[in-house]
Order: C-alpha cells, then sequence, then structure tokens
C-alpha cells in the first residue's frame, strides 16, 4: 500500500476524511494512528513496523522518566546517549545494511528514528515537554504519509495541532491542493524522469557522450526533486485534511542563487534539523575557523548520509562544504553586486556538477561522468541515441525545469494578483483535470 | 461567501478519484491493490475498456511531452502502432536456428525458411525521430541467419517486396501483423521460392470486410489517442470453386472444425481476427477440395510459425491439398508428438522478425515422431 498508489487516492484518503470528519475531535488521533500504523504495516511489513513502533515507544517512555532524573545528571545523561546511539545505531545498521545487500532503507525507520531523537533532544534541552498522551506521541510519530521523505517535523510544533485537530473546510481545500500537486509531481514528473534517468544510467561508459553526461545528471537532479518534493506535498496535502500542518521540505531548490539558499530549500526539514541538533550545538559558526569548518563539513556530509551509506555520498557533502565556505569567506561580499541570473547559474552549475558524484555507483563512475561533461576524455558530443531520448522528452525536461525552478509559482502569484476571481475558479478547474489526470497514470 | 464556496468545491475533489472509477467503472483496479484475493481476473478484463480510456490520459500527456514510443511501441506519424523490435539477447535466435537444422536433420523434409520483418523496419520513414531513433538493424539479421542456413534450407527473402510497397496497408495499425494485403505480397515473393509456377494474381481473390473499427493488442499496451483504427478484411480465392474443412486443435485438448475458412459466429465470441480460420490455435488443419485440375493439387505443406501465418495463408492454399500450420508459441508436446511430417511434402518455417529474435519457438519440436530415414 503506497500513497501514490490507485488505492490510496481512490478510496483510503476519501473514506479516512469522512471518517475522521464524523469522529469527535478527542477521536480523531486516536483513529488517525490506527490507520497509519496499519497502512505502515501493510506498506513495510510487520516486523519493520513493530520495530520502528518499538523505537519510538522506548523514546516515549525515556522522555517520560528524563524530569524524574533531574537530581541525576549523569543518569540522565546516559539514557539520553543510550536512547540516541539506539535511534541512530538502527537507522544506520538498516542503511548500511541496504548498501550491502542493495536494497532500499526499510520504509519510514530513517523519519521514524530521527523524529523520536529530536523529540528526546528536545526534552533533555528543556526545548519542550515529554509529552503525556502515547496516542498523540506516536501520531506526531508515525504518521502514515510523512514516513516516505519527511518532513521532520518538531513536537512543539506539531503537538498543539495534534491536540486540537481541527478539520475546516479552508484547510481541506487547501489539503487536496497540495496532495494533488504532490501527486502529479510525483507520478507524472518523477517517475518518468526516473525512468528516463535510468535508461541513460544503463549506457555504458565507453557509449557515454557529453550531452549524455549531461542529460544524466540533469534527469537525477530533478528525479530526486520530483520524487522526494512529491511526496513530501502530499505528506503535507494529507496533513491538512486532517488539520495538521506539516512543514514546507522542497521549496524550488533549482531555483535557489547560493548554496546556502539552496540548502535552505531542499530537504529543508532534514537541513533545519541537523542545523538545529549538530550544527548549532556544536557551535555552529562561533569558534574559530576551523571549528567553523568542521561544523559545516559534519552538516553536508550528514545531509548527504541521509540518502545511504556510501563514499559518493560523503564526497558530495564535502564537495558542497567547499563552496559553502567558498561564499561564506568569499562571495558573501560581492553577491549584492552580482547579477541574480549569474548567481543562479553559479549555483546551478555547482548543484549540476554534485549531481555527477552523488548519483554515480563509485567514486570512478562520478569522475568518468565528470570527464564526460567537460569533455575531458575522447567522449563524442553526441549520439544518436542521446539525441533520441532528448526528443522524446524535451517537453517534459521543459516543464520539470521551469516547475523545479519557481517560474510556474511566479506565473500563478502574478495571475493571481491580476485576475483574482477568475483565477480561483480557474485553480479549482486545474486541479480537477489534475485530478483526473494524475488517476489516469495510477491504473 | 464564494470563497467558502470555492474551498467547498476543492475539497470536493477529494472524491474526484472515486468520482472517476465510478464512472469509469474500474473499481476493480483499485480494489485490486487493497484485497487482490477478491477481485477475479475476470472483473479486471470486463473493466479493461474503462482501464483502456483512462490510461489513455497518460499517453496523450507524455506524447504532448514529446514521446512517442511507450511500452515500447511508436506512434507513426501516420497513426499506426509499430512495436519498437529490439533483440533481448542472441541465445533465443541461436536455438531457434539450431531448432530448425535439428529438424531437418530428424525429418529429411524440404525446408524452408522465411523472416518477415515488422513495421517498424519496412515503415522507418514513419517512425517517430526516425534519423535518430535507435531502430534495430532486421535486414542485417536477417541476412546472417539467411547466410547461415545457406545450402541447407531454402530462405524466402520477402523484405524487398513489403519494401517496395510500404505506402499500402500492408501492416496492421493496431496489431503487430501483416494485414491481408501484406499476406499477399507475402504470397508473391515466396510462392516460386515454394515452386509455383505460377502464382496467383490478388484480383483472383475476393474481398470482404469484416471489421471497419478494430483495435488489437498493441493499442491495448499503448492506447494512443490518435491510433488509426483497422479494418480485418478476407480473402477468398474466387476463381475456381474450392471447399475448406479446417480443424483445429486446441490448448484445452478440445477440438474444433469448420467448412469454410472464416466462421462468421466466432466474430461474436472472439472478435474480427477470431473469424480468419476460426482464430489462433496450436494446431490448425486445411484440406482443400478443389475443381481446378489445371494445377497439381495433391502437395502438402506443413507450417512452423506464428500470427503471421493467417495473413498469407488464405493465397498458399490455392497450390495445396492440405495445410497444417502449427503455432509454435503455443503447440505442447502432447499435439506434437501426434504429428506425422513424413506426410508432407514441405515444411515452411515461417515467423516475424521479432517472435524469431526474442521468442523460444522451436522448444516442442523435438517431440515430433522422428521419421526413419533410409540411408
Amino acid at each position: 500500500m503506497q500513497i501514490d498508489s490507485l488505492a490510496f487516492w481512490g478510496v483510503i484518503l476519501p473514506a479516512l476524511t469522512v471518517l475522521c470528519w464524523f469522529c469527535p475531535a478527542r477521536r480523531r488521533a486516536a483513529v488517525l494512528l490506527a490507520v497509519s500504523l496499519g497502512l505502515y504495516a501493510w506498506a513495510a511489513g510487520w516486523l519493520v513496523a513493530l520495530l520502528a513502533a518499538g523505537v519510538a515507544a522506548w523514546d516515549f517512555l525515556a522522555a517520560s522518566w528524563l524530569p524524574r532524573l533531574e537530581e541525576r545528571l549523569h543518569l540522565r545523561r546516559t539514557l539520553l546517549v543510550a536512547s540516541l546511539v539506539k535511534d541512530l545505531g538502527v537507522f544506520s545498521a538498516f542503511q548500511i545494511w541496504g548498501e550491502l545487500q542493495g536494497e532500499a532503507v526499510p520504509l519510514g525507520i530513517g523519519v521514524v528514528c530521527l523524529t523520536s531523537a529530536g523529540y528526546l533532544l528536545d526534552c533533555y534541552l528543556h526545548n519542550t515537554f515529554p509529552e503525556p498522551n502515547p496516542v498523540d506521541y506516536g501520531l506526531m510519530i508515525c504518521f502514515f504519509p510523512k514516513l516516505y521523505a519527511g518532513p521532520m517535523v518538531y513536537h512543539s510544533r506539531l503537538m498543539p495541532q495534534i491536540k486540537g485537530m481541527h478539520m475546516t473546510l479552508d484547510h481541506m481545500a487547501e489539503g487536496v491542493r497540495y496532495f494533488l500537486r504532490g501527486l502529479a509531481k510525483k507520478v507524472i514528473l518523477g517517475d518518468t524522469l526516473g525512468r528516463l534517468a535510468a535508461s541513460i544510467y544503463v549506457t555504458p561508459m565507453f557509449e557515454m557522450t557529453t550531452l549524455g553526461a549531461w542529460m544524466l545528471v540533469v534527469t537525477q537532479a530533478l528525479t530526486v526533486y520530483f520524487l522526494l518534493g512529491g511526496l513530501c506535498e502530499m505528506a503535507k496535502g494529507v496533513g491538512l485534511l486532517f488539520g495538521l500542518e506539516l512543514p514546507d521540505n522542497f521549496r524550488y531548490p533549482y531555483g535557489a542563487t547560493s548554496v546556502n539558499d539552496f540548502f535552505s530549500r531542499f530537504n529543508s526539514s532534514l537541513s533545519k534539523y541537523l542545523r538545529r541538533y549538530v550544527y548549532l550545538y556544536l557551535g555552529g559558526a562561533k569558534g574559530g575557523f576551523l571549528s567553523s569548518v568542521f561544523n559545516i563539513l559534519l552538516f553536508t556530509i550528514l545531509m548527504g548520509l541521509w540518502f545511504g551509506v556510501n563514499v559518493n555520498l560523503v564526497v558530495w557533502g564535502v564537495y558542497f562544504t567547499l563552496f559553502v565556505l567558498f561564499e561564506r569567506y568569499f562571495l558573501e561580499r560581492y553577491a549584492e553586486n552580482l547579477p541574480t541570473l549569474f548567481r543562479w547559474l553559479y549555483c546551478t552549475a555547482v548543484v549540476l556538477v554534485s549531481f555527477a558524484i552523488f548519483g554515480g555507483s563509485s567514486l570512478a563512475q562520478s569522475w568518468e561522468y565528470l570527464r564526460a561533461m567537460f569533455r575531458l576524455s575522447q567522449t563524442p558530443a553526441v549520439d544518436s541515441e542521446i539525441l533520441y531520448l532528448l526528443a522524446s522528452n524535451h517537453w517534459i525536461l521543459l516543464v520539470a525545469i521551469l516547475s523545479s525552478t519557481g517560474v510556474f509559482h511566479w506565473m500563478a502569484g502574478l495571475g493571481k494578483r491580476l485576475l483574482p476571481r477568475l483565477w480561483d475558479l480557474f485553480t479549482v478547474g486545474f486541479y480537477g483535470a489534475l485530478s483526473v489526470l494524475t488517476l489516469t497514470f495510477l491504473v | 461567501m464564494r470563497k467558502k464556496i470555492l474551498a467547498g468545491l476543492m475539497a470536493m475533489l477529494l472524491f474526484a478519484g472515486p468520482l472517476t472509477l465510478t464512472i469509469t467503472n474500474t473499481w476493480g483496479y483499485a480494489l485490486r491493490q487493497l484485497f487482490p484475493q477478491l477481485v477475479s481476473q475476470q472483473t479486471l478484463e470486463s473493466q479493461l475498456e474503462g482501464v483502456t480510456r483512462l490510461r489513455q490520459g497518460q499517453f496523450a500527456l507524455n506524447y504532448l511531452g514529446g514521446n512517442k514510443e511507450q511500452n515500447g511501441i511508436f506512434l507513426g506519424s501516420d497513426g499506426a502502432l509499430m512495436l519498437d523490435m529490439q533483440p533481448r539477447d542472441q541465445e533465443t535466435s541461436n536455438r531457434n536456428l539450431l531448432g530448425i537444422l535439428d529438424f531437418l536433420e530428424d525429418h529429411q523434409r524440404p525446408t524452408y525458411l522465411m523472416l518477415i520483418p515488422t513495421a517498424c523496419a519496412i515503415r522507418q520513414s514513419n517512425v517517430p525521430y526516425s534519423e535518430v531513433a535507435p531502430l534495430y538493424d532486421q535486414r542485417q539479421m536477417i541476412d546472417d541467419i539467411y547466410r547461415r542456413v545457406s545450402g541447407q534450407v531454402t530462405t524466402i527473402d520477402v523484405y524487398p517486396t513489403l519494401f517496395r510497397n510500404q505506402n499500402e496497408y500492408i501492416y496492421y495499425n493496431t496489431e503487430n501483423n501483416l494485414t491481408g494485403l501484406g499476406g499477399y505480397y507475402v504470397y508473391s515473393a515466396a510462392a516460386r521460392r515454394l515452386g509455383q509456377t505460377h502464382p496467383r494474381g490478388i484480383e483472383e481473390f475476393s474481398v470482404r470486410h469484416l471489421d471497419e473499427n478494430y483495435y488489437g493488442s498493441l493499442y491495448l499496451q499503448a492506447p494512443y489517442f490518435n491510433t488509426v483504427p483497422d479494418r480485418v478484411s478476407t480473402y477468398t480465392f474466387s476463381r475456381y470453386w474450392r471447399s475448406y474443412t479446417v480443424t483445429k486443435w486446441d490448448t484445452d485438448g478440445g477440438l474444433r472444425r469448420y467448412y469454410t475458412l472464416y466462421p462468421q459466429e466466432r466474430q461474436a465470441l472472439a472478435g474480427a481476427m477470431g473469424v480468419l480460420f476460426g482464430g489462433e490455435s496450436p494446431i490448425t488443419e486445411i484440406s482443400v477440395g478443389s475443381g481446378d485440375t489445371a494445377n497439381n493439387y495433391n502437395q502438402n505443406l506443413l507450417i512452423f510459425g506464428d500470427q503471421s501465418v493467417f495473413s498469407y495463408l488464405p493465397f498458399l492454399l490455392v497450390s495445396y491439398e492440405r495445410v497444417t500450420v502449427v503455432d509454435t508459441r503455443s503447440a505442447t508436446r502432447e499435439l506434437l508428438s501426434q504429428l506425422d511430417v513424413s506426410q508432407y511434402n514441405q515444411v515452411l518455417f515461417s515467423y516475424l522478425v521479432d517472435q524469431f529474435l526474442n521468442q523460444d519457438q522451436m522448444r516442442a519440436l523435438s517431440s515430433l515422431p522422428r521419421t526413419d530415414v533410409e540411408g
């Protein structure tokens, strides 16, 4: 049972919404938690769901004991460390296992482990209070739609909403918009671009052309955005249906004009999470130059390791560290004088090159991609196969690029300002057509 | 108030999914993802039309995005669907070739091989982005295969004839198969190689159209909205009187018999294609009664082939007393064990290139009873 399946869109979501609508507000959390756990077990298997529930339950109990250990700091710290080791250990173990077996990490493990670890840290640091209600806590951790790709949530932000769970027409309307947009991003653009990237990826290196290498990094970058961004928007949309406002996670990252800006738009909830619990906790930029470099390096490497445990992702993080430092200590002085287009081109080039590292199965393969991209090897510029792929997908690539940079969002804002009444009607019609169109991709 | 109404309309879109499923009668596909055991294959098949209509939207959007090859099927510039023929490996065609040579060694009958190129080879100019489309070189492949059997098996090259007539309606738009007209051109190229001194002209056959709005198997896989439907036609030799007895052995062991090449009652059951020689079955035997003594009609032909056989069979039948067609895709060892190859004067192996390259056609031939070859 996947969130982007025909059964979820056509049966489960409407039925669940109607059920919760007619359910007393104080029972909605329990209903939603029960359905979330059921869907989680269906999608990932009972064992994984039980493990995730066990991880979350341990942290719930550990957080509830923390106030009793205020006087016993050593024990308090030991409890925290043990819980964090458990959370990060489970997550890391599955990532290493996945890397060795060539399989994906089981659904939701990363989100559950990091969310509950963050909650426990917040309780330890007195940023929030231990949640007394296990149902509300369980929903915060295991809300089904966000288990795929986040976003990462905090107790202080989400719990007041769970306590209330006000289902209103406005929220539902906005939720439907987010869900449909996310679903369309995922199934129409993300899956299509994913297949295109896969068809280029299998090209043997000796046949890779310059255009092929560039198309590969572009399609991989777009695929990651539309798949993960689509899932996060769907999660936000489903949350809104039930009165829960989850944070945005991907906000037109390829419209960024600096690497720092890119990280504030790409998987931003994870970026904020690492900033909050790792970067700032270690001192951020307050220490000396070396301390700052170390903190930035750790931050970017952890951003990469979220996607998997391999050398390429570590190097991806290191690569970005260089540019973060370059911007902080050099470029920022001149940024205001540089045209926005130039800054965008610089950032886009940096990000696209990073995907040559991100997308390679080994450093050697990534290096070959880079050599092909910059004509450093004896590869031809184009061949008929890549031209055929480009010809067959030129419009979808164009739409994807414009969408990922926020051009359509800007146009929508313009339309809303110029023709507000007509725009509202157009929006309803547009999303109506989109709902049927996405269904055609699901059958 | 207006905002509330608009918000309400937007919220109602939550039910667009179930509404669309209801209108298109495709609930089975959604429910099957929830309860696979409770939704039968028959239910899915009964809802296939609705699903095909829905999937048209997907194909239309991808097509507008520039993608004119989906699910391995091109939409040609003339609205015809063409299978993108790509070999999966080399071993399958090698096995098929060795199977033919083994057959020749075991049965010592005059053996012929005819490989028929598919539409995307003959009508390359209609393939989208034909200048850069990575089409498999079927001409080269046919030449290679024929070179390997040269001297042992008589080969029949139909490529030039089909290529010369590529602008005519020789391939179905929605099936991976030749039309009756395409079958005639194949016959015209094959007849002399099979020893027929006077191949018949097409004017000696009467044409009847069974269906002018037929959508075949390629359309089910790739329902492009602007696909041109097919016309399914039958060709009957009309110059001289002929009687036909068509006996069909089915996979379940059943036997059907018709006294016409085109039993019309099959159209209601199996569509227009089901009328052609009673539809596909593992073994079809046709006995021909003739009133014309001008030619020698005591020849028996055994054909091992695929769906393309029925396209040219109406024309070949003119010159034979008996023709047996073995569909090697579905023929079982039990059925083949009852076939006596020695009764046939000629044996023809006839396949579309994609069937020969990608499907194991000869696996059951070893169960044919061996002929005692006199030394």
